[in-house]
């Protein structure tokens, strides 16, 4: 055991120099201190031989003192007691209900006695349930196709009435073109007519006027000459 | 399971030590108080053997010591700590059972061989040889006895630092006083122990089983 060379330190107050004080040294040694902070503290150890002899001397004291283990105390007689409840208490349980369980079973059942009993009771519950499942499935058969069908109908439909606008249309425009081409031909005709009235009316003027000349008076009578 | 039998499982498996007293509090669980004397018997029990330095009467004061608690159970605060009470009810015990045996002359705190010590009591490893078994028992009483020249105030803080593994912060919460206060009595105890020790290692080389120490150490109080 070493004489601690640092007896003064020891008061708890900050060590000459910047050395730790025994307050933190004791951190160090009780491993209270953060990582960062003991490395600081190891590095320090390391430099200074003085804290590094106070330090030696401390753990030595907490070796020693480990060389003082606890004397066990005498076993409670209440605590073996409360122990040994429970297991008992515990092992009753168990057997009880496993003895319980055994004796309490059901013997297996015959399978075709059960058969028996069962089949008059099931088959129209079963029969009934098949009919209305099987009524089900057809009238979603039926509508499926029925859906499809019409979807098809309406499908020709519209294609059909489509053709007969189409066929419509072309004839209305072939009627158009008829009109076009009659008017045309009728406005020909019409120009002409009147080409050839105009015409004939002007012949006929010519031959009033050479009419209105030969008519007049003069032209009847004529008077002898004085001579 | 009957529930007379799921309540004590529950509280076996679930419960913290604060939930158990407050439970003994409020209830009186007789369960709740079973389980904090299981957890917290053997702890006790080292504070009060190395307190005293009798492994003996460390037994009948850690019965005291649930007696007290259960006693005063209604003085326990439920948001402070319960080890931190528990503590304090031990220690309290500790220190008068020191008084008393101060007063009465029982024995010598520096009798390393008086008819209180634990020496038989000392558990030692059973595989060495009988010699070495002797020395580690030797050693044991050496430790005991510096320890016992130590002061109420440092050996309070040594037991609950060293043996109980106490945080200081914690220390310092049991015996409400500054966290700085406590490291320097650790401090200050350690270097009193090895003076001890090595006082008790020379002395080791003259044995007399009659030496009194002329100036025995004062306990002081702790608070």
């Amino acid at each position: 055991m070493q004489d601690d060379p640092q007896s003064k330190s020891a008061q708890g107050n900050p060590g000459p120099l910047g050395h730790p004080s025994p307050a933190e040294w004791m951190d160090y040694l009780y491993k209270e201190l953060p990582r960062k902070d003991r490395t600081a503290m190891r590095g320090h150890l390391r430099d200074c031989a003085s804290c590094r002899a106070q330090v030696e001397a401390w753990r030595g004291t907490m070796r020693a003192l480990n060389q003082w283990p606890l004397p066990r105390p005498r076993p409670s007689a209440g605590t073996a007691r409360v122990f040994l409840k429970w297991g008992i208490a515990a092992l009753l349980v168990l057997g009880t209900g496993f003895i319980f369980g055994r004796f309490s079973a059901p013997a297996a059942p015959d399978l075709k006695t059960l058969q028996a009993a069962l089949e008059p009771a099931l088959k129209p519950a079963l029969a009934a349930d098949l009919r209305q499942a099987l009524r089900a499935d057809l009238l979603a058969q039926w509508q499926k196709v029925f859906q499809a069908d019409r979807a098809r109908l309406a499908a020709q439909l519209k294609q059909i009435q489509s053709a007969q606008y189409e066929a419509l249309d072309a004839q209305v425009q072939e009627l158009e073109s008829q009109r076009l081409m009659d008017y045309v031909d009728l406005r020909r005709d019409l120009e002409t007519l009147a080409l050839a009235t105009q015409t004939a009316l002007q012949r006929a003027q010519g031959q009033l006027v050479q009419l209105a000349v030969l008519t007049q008076p003069e032209n009847l009578n004529p008077k002898p000459s004085t001579k | 399971m009957s529930r007379s039998l799921l309540i004590p499982l529950a509280s076996a498996l679930f419960l913290s030590d604060e939930q158990a007293m407050w439970r003994v509090q409020s209830q009186e669980d007789p369960h709740a108080f079973a389980r904090l004397m299981d957890r917290w018997r053997k702890r006790v029990y080292g504070l009060c053997a190395r307190m005293t330095g009798d492994s003996h009467r460390a037994e009948d004061l850690t019965q005291e010591t649930f007696t007290r608690l259960f006693v005063h159970r209604k003085s326990y605060v439920p948001t402070a700590r319960f080890s931190t009470f528990l503590w304090r009810i031990a220690l309290n015990l500790c220190y008068d059972e020191l008084r008393r045996v101060q007063r009465r002359g029982e024995c010598s705190l520096d009798d390393p061989q008086g008819e209180t010590s634990s020496l038989g009591e000392v558990l030692v490893d059973p595989e060495p040889a009988p010699d070495e078994r002797l020395v580690q028992r030797e050693r044991a009483e050496l430790v005991r006895t510096a320890l016992l020249r130590l002061s109420e105030t440092h050996r309070t803080a040594l037991v609950l630092r060293h043996f109980e593994q106490l945080k200081f912060r914690e220390i310092a919460e049991v015996l409400e006083i500054p966290e700085g206060t406590v490291k320097s009595r650790m401090a200050e105890a350690m270097t009193q122990l090895n003076h001890h020790l090595n006082l008790l290692l020379r002395k080791e080389s003259t044995p007399c089983k009659t030496i009194l120490n002329p100036n025995p150490p004062k306990v002081t109080q702790a608070r």
